[in-house]
């Protein structure tokens, strides 16, 4: 017993002084962390808060929101941009560069400490082999993105990753400095003003000045902190008197309350609650617990993208990101629905799973597209009524497309794994179900497919243009349309429906991200070069889940042979005498 | 015979066509999106979706396969016959009978749209003017006159009347009115214009010293500069040879009987009905980016004496005679801030330019007052029960 | 309901006729061109007759000079072109120019060397556009700004020419053969006037001798 409470003594000790670490950078001051990360900065055509920027800056250089420093701190991103402006010498040191492969280090010269098995390293340790590096990343550059392999591949991204490091050390790249003039919208770097030849307007000599005056003061705790409040003041002010500073607050709080990862967590554990469930199918409170889990979860979820739709004043979905959101939104919602309607518990089971894979699969994308979440858009994509209707129709058809395929993947899994687990009616029940979530997603998916297309009547004048997104839609408004008339001609009955829709979850990965990957068309827009093997992999799920269907299948039809066979023998051999 | 009728009619109205022909429809979707990683959208769009019969080539072995023309045509039948006419007819139904009916209104839409839009572009610096369109993809053949009052008439040919000429088949093209006809001899999908010099053989005529030497053919076809020799011949003379560039800065002209004639390959052009002139062009790019967040282009429409000013932006269209005008795209991609920019504007003829709107608006009533019905029978059952 | 075949028929029998027609089309036939219409191109667009090559923008061939091809054996020849005049290098031979070489030239050496000058309205896309351009051709990725701006100048028609020197594998407009060790030396001026851009390509191993060649070349020209 003693052994346990000093066990968990230490545990707990080690996790609080591993907050400690993580919570406190000893170098930049809580007053001045929070100064930074409220300052208005204009990046991708648009003014987002310095937090939102150094945390996409820090996970394209790192791979992850956070840095160690050389003397083995973990850093905010907010506290490492920070030092990359203010102390270049300390950033120098901090390892912000990952680097996912020996193979990129060893191409460029950097010599590898063979015990240190680490896949970040510092621009110090780097810096022997950039001269290499350059090289490498131009001669690699002139190679098509798609023919690089791995390696070639990350050097050019090193060199990029390198390359913004350093200028923005130089204090490039981060425009910081509000125009004073109504008329002109690019915002100034403090290099820029720098270098500026001609006399500056009083409020921007302001700033440059009391950011000069920090840049001084770096490391001297109350100094720097003054400095800083006077940039903050300038800033701030400048940016109002634009009119660009309002949301500033809001997408702070956004990425401050992480709604996302509550909404996850509250899918995880009504996971947790649904599996127990299905072993003691008797309890109501657990029951209860789930769905309401599950309920918190998807309100948190809507809440996202709400708040995200009120941020850039857009509807819910312009980006392949927002889809992930929206799609896993929608798909837990109708599948409370239904369980609303049903009380069978396999519409929850189906909601608590789409939602946390959603949610897992929407950070993975995150994480790997490296890129601010709610950038700006091409003219085309500008608000239009038409556009964001068709993009919303469709997105609720590729959710009703995915949830059927789930709920079929269940209907055939279950009939390989468990038969006679679930009753006759159950598995009639969810067949039906897979066959009014089709009808619903067929509504979405028709209509959305022919809004898009006078979307692009109204935009470029020609309804369809068989460009790879929209042949993606038809695909599967086909697929839906096909599963219906087969059903109703007979063609296929309550598993043939069911292996249907588990094919033709495909056919919506491939439409929602099979297409973009195929880099030609008008909607490859997107990072998607890391979304193949996801793909892949949820090809061959669903592909073996038919397969595994169809072997159900087999099993079931020797089973009910097998269950006549002694009836009509008998019967047979009176007839033969 | 009768029943041999019978038999036919409820093969083409069965469910089970319905299916295989939306599978093969499926399926020609899929390959003609695979394809245009290999090919150009243009060429996928006439090989797969605007065909009767085709051969895709599946790697090891090329199949034969229905184009999507001939699909949809039959799969408009099946949907007449089947889905329309023979529907049992009843409250249950009346919802499926009007989504069919958009369906077939869209198909219809299609249909009209193949056989009778003319699409293209008009490209124009600020104070130009133009009084037609230009196909992207189409080569035409021009002959042109000047006439006694010094206007020019002129006389075109399709592509597809020479574009398969060789030297020993070559296309002829006429006119009555015509003292000459003229035969396109070669004719090069895409192709450039060079000296030739002492030191090699060419196996195309040689026209003042410069042959038009072929290229490989870009994946996009609006990217390929054809190319054609053509002779002209009167009765009684000798044949004269001309050389005819997509990219020549000037017809070939000549004179027969005392006239002056020309010849143009150009890009098929379109008469607007119409002069439109653009005044002013605007571009704003998002701040700190190289990424255009709106452009727009005030354009003057002068029918005769009439001038009516109109601003064509992205996403708001000039509608006007049966054409519609959209803000395409703009260039030169590399202009400096002072450098003069040109807008272009694409341009559509399609009488069924609005069928889609409706008819999409009567699949959405249809579906959903089908599915709606449904859905209540379901919830109502399913609260009955518990 | 008895008429509904027939129509099927009709639809069916409409769809394999198009397709016959579209198969085999006869071409021997002579065919009409459209009834006439007002055209868009001005009469004074054809009424001057011009020569093929000036309509389709081709510098006319030397047929009319057989001896254009001059080459030099020993020292230096003066050479020209119209306005321009050059000190040929040794071993160098001139070449007919072209629509866009101005003046042109076989390096001493090499068949698969060569030389050229050519104007630029304008400043023929800048100077970074150009380097850019000449990088991709030797297969390698762009320079930065920072690099542009260090690189050296060399004189050339009496301006301040940017220098530039790279290797990697040629593959030049018109496709005529990949060089894989090959080296491109190039000299940019780009002035108010307009650009100027003197380019030697070929084998790395053929180019090594013939830098100061250039130099002297490009030093020797002169309007």
């Amino acid at each position: 017993m003693s052994v346990w409470l000093r066990l968990w003594l230490a545990l707990a000790l080690s996790l609080l002084a591993s907050l400690d670490a993580s919570a406190q950078s000893v170098r930049w001051t809580p007053r001045a962390l929070e100064l930074a990360g409220s300052l208005p900065v204009q990046e991708g055509g648009r003014v987002k808060p310095l937090d939102t920027f150094a945390s996409f800056t820090l996970l394209r250089l790192n791979g992850k929101r956070s840095a160690e420093d050389g003397d083995g701190r973990k850093l905010t991103p907010t506290a490492w941009l920070l030092d990359v402006l203010f102390d270049p010498e300390h950033a120098a040191r901090t390892r912000s560069f990952l680097v996912q492969d020996a193979e990129a280090l060893e191409a460029i010269g950097v010599q590898l400490d063979a015990r240190r098995k680490r896949d970040r390293y510092s621009y110090r340790e780097l810096e022997p082999g950039l001269t290499k590096l350059f090289d490498l990343a131009h001669q690699y550059d002139a190679i098509e993105a798609a023919q690089r392999s791995s390696v070639q591949s990350q050097i050019v991204a090193l060199a990029e990753n390198v390359l913004l490091f350093a200028r923005l050390s130089r204090h490039e790249i981060i425009a910081v400095v509000p125009p004073p003039d109504a008329r002109s919208e690019a915002w100034n770097t403090p290099a820029e003003l720098r270098a500026s030849s001609r006399a500056l307007p009083t409020a921007q000599a302001g700033a440059l000045d009391a950011f000069e005056t920090a840049f001084a003061a770096a490391g001297r705790g109350a100094e720097f902190e003054a400095a800083l409040e006077r940039f903050h003041y300038h800033a701030v002010v400048g940016a109002r008197l634009r009119g660009e500073y309002d949301k500033i607050p809001s997408e702070r709080a956004y990425y401050r309350a992480n709604l996302l990862r509550w909404s996850l967590t509250a899918f995880l554990l009504a996971f947790v609650c649904t599996a127990l469930l299905w072993l003691a199918p008797r309890r109501k409170w657990l029951y209860a617990t789930a769905a309401a889990l599950c309920a918190v979860g998807a309100a948190l979820l809507v809440a996202v993208i709400v708040w995200r739709c009120v941020l850039r004043e857009r509807p819910p979905v312009s980006t392949l990101y927002e889809t992930k959101l929206f799609v896993t939104a929608t798909g837990v919602l109708i599948a409370l629905a239904i369980e609303a309607i049903g009380r069978k518990r396999l519409a929850l089971s189906a909601a608590v799973v789409l939602g946390a894979v959603g949610l897992f699969v929407a950070h993975g994308y995150e994480v790997l597209d490296k890129r601010d979440t709610m950038p700006a858009l091409v003219a085309v994509l500008d608000t239009n009524f038409w556009l964001a209707t068709h993009v919303t129709a469709i997105t609720i058809g590729y959710a009703a497309g995915m949830l059927a395929a789930l709920l079929a993947s269940f209907y055939l899994l279950a009939k390989l794994l468990r038969p006679g687990r679930l009753a006759r009616e159950q598995y009639a029940a969810l067949s039906r179900m897979v066959y009014g979530v089709l009808c619903f997603g067929l509504i979405f998916s028709l209509v959305g497919t022919l809004l898009g297309g006078i979307w692009a009547n109204e935009s470029w004048g020609r309804f369809w243009g068989w460009d790879p997104k929209e042949n993606g839609a038809l695909l599967i408004v086909i697929s839906q349309l096909v599963i219906l008339h087969a059903r109703r001609g007979g063609y296929l009955r309550e598993h043939g429906v069911c292996m249907a829709a588990a094919f033709a979850g495909t056919i919506v990965a491939f439409s929602w991200w099979g297409v973009n990957l195929l880099g030609v068309g008008l909607h490859s827009y997107g990072f998607t070069s890391g979304i193949q093997t996801a793909l892949w992999s949820y090809y061959g799920a669903q592909w073996s889940i038919c397969g595994l269907g169809a072997l159900a299948w087999l099993l079931e039809r020797r089973r009910e042979r097998a269950a006549r066979a002694p009836t009509q023998f008998p019967a047979a051999r009176r007839q033969a005498a | 015979m009768r029943r041999a009728g019978e038999l036919a009619l409820r093969g083409l109205s069965s469910l089970g066509l319905s299916c295989v022909l939306l599978v093969l429809l499926g399926l020609l979707t899929w390959l003609g999106t695979l394809e245009q990683t290999r090919s150009g959208l243009y060429e996928v769009q006439r090989k797969y979706f605007e065909s009767f019969v085709l051969s895709h080539d599946f790697g090891p072995v090329e199949v034969p396969l229905p184009g999507a023309n001939l699909v949809m045509s039959v799969l408009l039948v099946n949907l007449l016959v089947g889905g329309i006419v023979r529907l049992r007819r009843g409250a249950a139904t009346v919802g499926v009978l009007v989504a069919h009916s958009g369906i077939v209104l869209l198909l219809a839409s299609s249909f009209v749209k193949w056989r009778h839009s003319s699409e293209g572009h008009v490209t124009l610096y600020e104070g130009q003017r133009a009084t037609h369109f230009q196909s992207y993809q189409r080569w035409e053949l021009a002959v042109l006159e000047v006439g006694d009052d010094g206007r020019v008439l002129e006389r075109v040919a399709p592509q597809e009347r020479y574009e398969h000429a060789t030297p020993d088949a070559p296309a002829v093209l006429r006119a009555d009115e015509l003292p000459f006809e003229v035969r396109v001899t070669h004719v090069l999908a895409n192709c450039s214009p060079l000296p030739k010099g002492p030191m090699f053989d060419v196996d195309v005529p040689v026209v003042d010293g410069v042959f038009l030497r072929e290229r490989a053919r870009d994946k996009e076809t609006e990217r390929n500069i054809a190319g054609a020799y053509v002779e002209v011949r009167e009765s009684g003379a000798t044949p004269r040879v001309g050389v005819l560039w997509g990219a020549q800065s000037a017809p070939w002209s000549f004179e027969v009987a005392g006239r002056r004639y020309a010849l143009d390959l150009r890009k098929e052009r379109y008469p607007l009905g119409f002069t439109l002139a653009l005044a002013d062009f605007r571009k704003e790019d998002h701040p700190r980016m190289n990424m255009a967040r709106a452009f727009e282009s005030d354009v003057e429409v002068r029918e005769g004496a009439a001038k009516r000013p109109v601003t064509i932006s992205m996403n708001a269209p000039l509608r006007t005679g049966g054409l519609v005008l959209y803000q395409a795209s703009w260039g030169p991609s590399n202009a400096r801030a002072s450098d003069p920019l040109f807008s272009t504007f694409a341009v559509v003829r399609n009488p069924a330019d609005s069928w889609p709107l409706w008819s999409c608006v009567v699949i959405s009533l249809g579906l959903v007052w089908h599915f709606g019905r449904m859905l209540a029978r379901h919830v109502r059952r399913e609260v009955g029960l518990a | 309901m008895p008429t509904l075949p027939f129509r099927t028929g009709s639809l069916l029998t409409f769809a394999v006729l198009s397709l016959a027609v579209s198969a085999c089309s006869d071409r021997a036939q002579p065919s009409e061109l459209s009834a006439p219409r007002e055209s868009s191109t001005p009469a004074a667009a054809i009424e001057q007759p011009r020569s093929s090559a000036e309509r389709l923008g081709v510098q006319a061939p030397p047929a009319a000079a057989p001896n254009a091809t001059n080459a030099s054996n020993g020292a230096p020849t003066s050479g020209g072109n119209g306005a321009l005049k050059w000190e040929l290098p040794a071993g160098w031979s001139e070449l007919a120019p072209t629509s866009m070489r101005v003046a042109n030239f076989r390096v001493a050496g090499d068949e698969r060397a060569e030389c050229y000058l050519t104007f630029l309205a304008g400043d023929g896309g800048g100077l970074a556009a150009n380097i850019q351009r000449w990088r991709t051709q030797m297969g390698q990725g762009p320079l930065s700004p920072q690099e542009i701006a260090a690189l050296p100048t060399k004189p050339m028609l009496g301006g301040e020419a940017v220098l530039v020197d790279f290797a990697g594998s040629f593959s030049g407009m018109g496709g005529g053969g990949k060089i894989e060790d090959a080296r491109l030396v190039g000299l940019l001026l780009v002035g108010p006037q307009g650009a100027a851009f003197l380019k030697m390509t070929g084998p790395a191993s053929t180019l090594a001798g013939q830098v100061d060649a250039f130099l002297a070349l490009a030093a020797s020209l002169r309007n």
